[in-house]
């Protein structure tokens, strides 16, 4: 999840730059690689230091594979069927074709970058100048960037790396996203059996991400259909994991999602859908921990 | 904010029209506030709770769409609730006390979970259904795409070829150009840009579509160009505020396409002040005027276009139709597409 997050930020710190500055997309996307190539050598520099000063079994014991690993037969058959389920909704974006390009021009958006080397230079929909321009606040989301980058770093067609791949590894971020919601629902401290609900809570989930594919909106459909976009890597990604930070109180990193969404969606003055829920769980929970609450 | 109120009120049934998905959210949060006695992440279930009222009520929900800029439609709104979380989180607590209460009794655990199942797979559908025939279009217009561009490698295209090719040319291969874009008939995707297109070019598009509509008939063809304005409602929301979902898009298109069709539209004032309908002279050569100033160098026409439109289009152009998969293809100057 960290990873995602910070993919998301360097693409947007090299998007930004090379729109101010004017840089073409070639420097755009090696700017880009430079930036994770730092931040890898840096995560990966801080990671052995963690490990050094706090030992690797303790850290590998409370890692998240730990927490929702199966113990008995329940959980067993619970996350039998959460796996082909995550299975054949894997197949659904590789070979069911069910797309849903309306109102979208990602994979246009980055292929204009591509062909003209450079960013925002025509209008996708065309490949003429653009006469009039776009909207700034559009302009600075940075997932064509992110995106057109990892084209130009694998050799891969727009269409591939925004209909297959990244719909991919949303789907397995959301996966993580809700399992990190599980074990916040379901903690060990008390509660019995709490490895079984875990597990059926992410049956769960992936069923209802199969059902919900019925309808543009609905969670399901925006991750089967559309992965790509913004919105569902709001819903889906950010939204799960900002819930487990303030249900956990950790209100710094929820500040993260914000501003992440901010980097993705088209929001109002970057005031998306993170910060209400955000604040309207803080405001809550100051409630509830005054005890406003308690007597219901 | 009538309209908006509209939306909201409509959008709700809408919303709820398909699926049933709010209607087990609403379930589970009765379950959650007074099926049990203990109450885990009260904050989260007062939230959740508090949100799904603000969205179903059309003046909560409309304040929201208001907060969304109104670009986004009603089912957006539905992001500030965590409905698959709360779903499952409620699903996972009713299951896990129900067997905690029937251990070892199958009888009882077996039709809960059928019934379980039931209710879930009841509330939606698995998959999104694509239509055979949109496969097919994407299929054909990729083919025919990489016949041009295999007839053609490298050349520098500026295509103008009916709407299920335009659909996907910028999609299959950045370096075609297009006089212009589907957010003509996806009218969300105006929103994208504060580009608008030039009469002339509105004229190209709607004489593309009443060729393919008017079949072996040219006449048909030029004069339902002339009526087929109002076919293009989607151009009216240049603001962008018009995003629609798969059903409307399909119902606006169709309606668009029926009144192209029937020839009976006359609409002469599209509230810019241009006199549309009554355009003289529509006609194949006009528009190859047009196009050959937008820049176009490669026109597809359909197979079923009439051997007059063929050949007179061939005559306009100077250049020789080639047959491609179900379409004709017309290159202005091989020269031109190589500058």
């Amino acid at each position: 999840m960290i990873t995602e997050f910070a993919a998301i930020g360097l693409a947007a710190a090299a998007h930004v730059a090379s729109i101010f500055l004017g840089l073409s997309f070639s420097v755009c996307a090696g700017l880009l690689g430079g930036l994770v190539c730092a931040a890898a050598a840096g995560g990966i520099f801080f990671l052995l230091r963690c490990r050094k000063t706090h030992g690797g079994a303790e850290t590998e014991s409370k890692s998240f594979l730990y927490r929702i690993r199966p113990e008995g037969m329940w959980e067993g058959i619970l996350y039998s069927v959460t796996a082909v389920l995550f299975l054949t909704q894997l197949l659904f974006i590789w070979i069911g074709d069910g797309v849903y390009r309306g109102g979208d021009l990602t994979v246009e958006t980055v292929g204009s970058f591509l062909a003209e080397n450079g960013l925002y230079q025509v209008n996708p929909l065309t490949g003429l100048p653009y006469t009039a321009g776009i909207p700034s606040r559009l302009k600075i989301l940075c997932l064509p960037t992110l995106y057109g980058s990892l084209c130009k770093l694998t050799g891969m067609s727009p269409s591939m790396i925004v209909v297959r791949v990244i719909p991919t590894v949303i789907l397995v971020s959301c996966y993580f996203a809700f399992g990190l919601l599980a074990t916040v629902f379901f903690p060990e401290e008390g509660a019995s059996s709490f490895r079984e609900k875990r597990a059926c809570f992410m049956t769960i989930v992936s069923l209802l991400l199969w059902v919900g594919a019925y309808q543009y909106g609905m969670d399901g459909f925006d991750l089967l259909c559309s992965g790509w976009r913004g919105v569902t890597i709001r819903n889906l990604v950010l939204i799960p994991w900002l819930l487990s930070l303030c249900l956990r109180k950790k209100w710094l990193l929820a500040i993260l999602c914000v501003v992440c969404e901010a980097c993705i969606v088209w929001t109002l003055y970057g005031c998306g859908v993170c910060l209400p829920v955000l604040a309207g769980m803080a405001v809550i929970q100051l409630f509830c921990s005054e005890g406003h609450l308690k007597k219901s | 904010m009538a309209e908006l109120l509209y939306n909201a009120w409509s959008g709700w049934s809408g919303y709820t029209d398909r699926g049933k998905m709010p209607a087990l959210l609403l379930a589970v949060l009765l379950f959650l506030w007074f099926g049990r006695r203990q109450r885990e992440q009260k904050a989260l279930l007062v939230y959740t709770s508090f949100m799904t009222v603000c969205c179903i009520f059309p003046v909560t929900a409309a304040l929201l769409m208001l907060y969304q800029t109104k670009f986004y439609n009603y089912e957006w709104i539905w992001s500030f609730v965590p409905m698959t979380a709360v779903i499952a989180w409620g699903i996972t607590l009713f299951w896990t006390e129900y067997r905690a209460g029937n251990v070892g009794r199958w009888k009882r655990l077996v039709p809960m979970i059928l019934l379980l199942l039931t209710v879930v797979g009841f509330c939606g559908s698995m998959g999104r259904q694509v239509r055979e025939e949109q496969r097919e279009q994407r299929n054909t217009a990729h083919a025919v795409l990489d016949q041009i561009m295999d007839k053609y490698p490298e050349a520098e295209l500026c295509l103008w070829a009916p709407r299920e090719i335009m659909e996907y040319a910028r999609e299959k291969d950045a370096s075609i150009r297009l006089p212009y874009g589907r957010n003509i008939w996806d009218g969300f995707l105006n929103a994208y840009s504060y580009d608008v297109y030039t009469e002339d070019v509105l004229l190209l598009e709607q004489w593309m579509q009443s060729v393919g509509m008017a079949g072996e008939s040219d006449q048909a063809a030029e004069l339902n160009a002339r009526g087929a304005d109002s076919g293009n409602e989607a151009l009216e929301g240049q603001a962008g505020n018009s995003g629609n979902t798969e059903g409307q898009e399909a119902e606006t298109a169709s309606r668009g396409d029926r009144e192209a069709q029937s020839g009976k539209v006359a609409v002469t004032d599209t509230g810019d002040g241009i006199q549309r309908g009554e355009q003289s002279g529509i006609t194949l050569e006009t528009c190859v005027e047009i196009a050959r100033r937008q820049g176009v160098n490669c026109i597809l026409l359909a197979k079923g276009t009439s051997a007059g439109i063929v050949s007179r289009m061939e005559k306009a152009l100077n250049a020789e139709a080639e047959e491609l998969e179900g379409y004709y293809l017309f290159l202005t100057d091989t020269e031109d597409i190589y500058e």
